[in-house]
C-alpha cells in the first residue's frame, strides 16, 4: 500500500491550483450581445445582470422607435392622444435642455429632414429642392410644449437618434450602478463602469473613420460614458455621391464638416451622445471651446488625418498610423 | 515496533511529485502558447454562434441559417454577400484585430475578433 505523507499532498495541490489560475481568469464573466434601437448592444460583466439591461434597453427601444406604431414617438408624431411613458417625458426634457445649453444644431424636433431623405428606404435618393426646403421650413416652423409634451405646430417631428442611446446608457448606469465593473457598447456609444479586477485602465479603440476594419487608435481611461459621432458608417450613396446620416438642422441637407469622426467622453450618456454629434457637425473651427471644456475629454479627427485631444486624455496612435496629433492651442 | 523513518522524502514521493511538476509545467506552456497565437472570428445569429479559426486557410463559406457570405484571407475576415438593404456590414470590409467587429443591423449578424490569449495591445472594446 503506498501510503503519502500530508506534506506531500500539500505539495500536489499547490502545483494543481498552479495549474489552474494559470489559464487567464477573463475580466467579465459574460459577453452577450442583443440588437436594440438599430444597433447591436453587446454587454460585457456579470450574468445575473444581463436579462435586466436587455429588458430595459428593448423597453426604452420600444418608446423612442418612432417607425413603430406602439411607441410614444409615433404617438407624439401623429398627434395621438395617449399616456407618456415617464422615460419619454424625461428623454425629451432633457435632449431640449442639451440644445439650449449647447445649440440646437441638433434637435431632437428636426425628425421630417430625415424623413425627408428617405435614409432608412432601401433606396435612398436625393430629395427635390423643393422637398428639402419644405422640411427645413417645417422644421423651423414646429412649435412644441414642453408643458403639455404635444406639438403645437401641424409641421414637425420628433427623432430621437442623436440622444436615445447615450439616454439608454444612462438608464442602465442607473439600474446597475457602479459596484461591479461592466461594459454595456451600442457601438457608438458606450458605458464603461466600475473599476477592473487588476486595477489597470479600460481600452477603447477609436474606429477609423476612412476604413472601418482599421483603428486610428487606442484610449485609455476610468469608468465613464463614450460616444462618436462620425458620417463614415452609416452613410447612403447616390449618383455616385456619398450622403452622412446626420443632418445640418439649418439647411436639411446632409452635414458639410471637415471633421471625419469626434469622440466625447463625460459623466452622462446623454451629454456625450449629443455633444459627440454637435462638435461633429460643428467642425474643426468651432473645437477650441469643447477643447477647454473641463467637463469633458475630445478626441476629434479632420479630414486631413489631424487629430485634435483634450489636455489629458490618454491616447495613443494605432502603429503605423498615417493620423498626426495636433496641440490643442492650434485648434 | 519503534521502526521510525526520518527519510524526509521517499523515492515515490519523489517520483510523484516530478510527475505533478511536469504536468504543471506543460500545461501552463500549452496554454501559453495556444493563447498566444489563436485569432478567432465568432459569428453569431440569433442563437446561432461559430467560432472560425482566422490562421486557417483562406477560404469563402457560409453558415446554415445565417443569410451572409463570409470570406477569410490571409487572416483576416468579411461579408462579403449580405442580404441587408443597407450594406453596411459589407463596407465594413476585412477585420483582424483583437475587439474588432462587423455588424448587420437588418440580419442581426454580428462579426467578433477574438482570442483567448492575453495580448497586449488587446482593447476592452472598440468604438465608431
Amino acid at each position: 500500500m503506498i501510503k503519502f505523507r500530508p506534506s506531500i499532498i500539500a505539495i500536489v495541490l499547490i502545483f494543481l491550483c498552479g495549474c489552474s489560475t494559470s489559464a487567464n481568469k477573463a475580466e467579465f464573466e459574460i459577453e452577450k450581445t442583443f440588437f436594440a434601437m438599430d444597433t447591436s448592444v453587446s454587454y460585457f460583466g456579470n450574468a445575473e445582470a444581463y436579462d435586466s439591461v436587455n429588458q430595459l434597453i428593448t423597453d426604452l427601444d420600444g418608446l423612442f422607435d418612432r417607425y413603430s406604431d406602439s411607441s410614444d414617438i409615433y404617438a407624439i408624431n401623429n398627434r395621438k392622444k395617449t399616456t407618456l411613458s415617464d422615460y419619454t417625458n424625461e428623454i425629451i426634457t432633457l435632449s431640449n435642455n442639451l440644445s439650449k445649453k449647447y445649440g440646437s444644431d441638433v434637435n431632437i424636433f428636426s425628425g421630417e429632414i430625415t424623413d425627408c431623405w428617405k435614409i432608412n428606404s432601401e433606396n435612398p435618393t436625393v430629395p427635390s429642392d423643393d422637398e428639402i426646403n419644405k422640411a427645413l421650413k417645417n422644421t423651423e416652423n414646429t412649435v412644441f410644449s414642453m408643458e403639455r409634451m404635444s406639438f403645437e405646430s401641424d409641421c414637425g417631428s420628433i427623432d430621437l437618434g442623436s440622444v436615445g442611446k447615450g439616454y439608454a446608457l444612462d438608464k442602465a448606469y442607473e439600474l446597475l450602478g457602479d459596484e461591479n465593473c461592466y461594459i454595456i457598447s451600442m457601438n457608438s456609444s458606450i458605458l464603461l463602469s466600475g473599476k477592473k479586477s487588476d486595477g489597470s485602465k479600460f481600452t477603447v479603440s477609436v474606429r477609423n473613420p476612412e476604413n472601418g476594419s482599421e483603428i486610428i487608435g487606442t484610449i485609455k481611461t476610468d469608468a465613464c460614458f463614450l460616444s462618436t459621432s462620425g458620417g463614415y458608417e452609416r452613410f447612403f450613396e447616390a449618383d455616385g455621391k456619398k450622403y452622412s446620416h446626420i443632418f445640418d438642422v439649418s439647411t436639411a441637407r446632409p452635414v458639410n464638416t471637415d471633421l471625419t469622426s469626434v469622440t466625447v467622453m463625460c459623466d452622462s450618456g446623454i451629454e456625450s451622445d449629443f455633444l459627440s454629434t454637435l462638435i461633429y457637425i460643428g467642425g474643426s473651427n468651432k473645437l477650441g471651446k469643447y477643447l477647454k471644456n473641463d467637463k469633458i475629454k475630445l478626441l476629434a479627427v479632420t479630414e486631413n488625418n489631424e487629430i485634435y485631444m483634450s489636455d489629458g486624455l490618454d491616447f495613443s496612435l494605432a502603429e503605423n498610423s498615417d493620423y498626426s496629433i495636433k496641440v490643442s492651442e492650434n485648434a | 515496533m519503534l521502526e521510525k523513518k526520518v527519510h524526509l522524502i521517499n523515492f515515490r514521493e519523489l517520483i510523484l511529485i516530478l510527475i505533478v511538476f511536469l504536468i504543471a509545467v506543460s500545461s501552463f506552456l500549452i496554454i501559453r502558447i495556444h493563447k498566444n497565437y489563436e485569432v478567432s472570428a465568432i459569428i453569431k445569429c440569433g442563437d446561432i454562434s461559430e467560432t472560425v479559426s482566422l490562421s486557417s486557410e483562406n477560404r469563402v463559406f457560409e453558415i446554415d441559417g445565417i443569410n451572409s457570405t463570409f470570406e477569410i484571407k490571409d487572416g483576416e475576415i468579411r461579408i462579403i454577400e449580405a442580404q441587408c438593404p443597407d450594406k453596411i456590414c459589407e463596407k465594413t470590409g476585412y477585420i483582424s484585430s483583437l475587439g474588432q467587429s462587423i455588424i448587420c443591423v437588418p440580419e442581426k449578424i454580428t462579426v467578433t475578433v477574438v482570442s483567448s490569449g492575453n495580448s497586449d495591445n488587446k482593447a476592452d472594446v472598440t468604438v465608431g
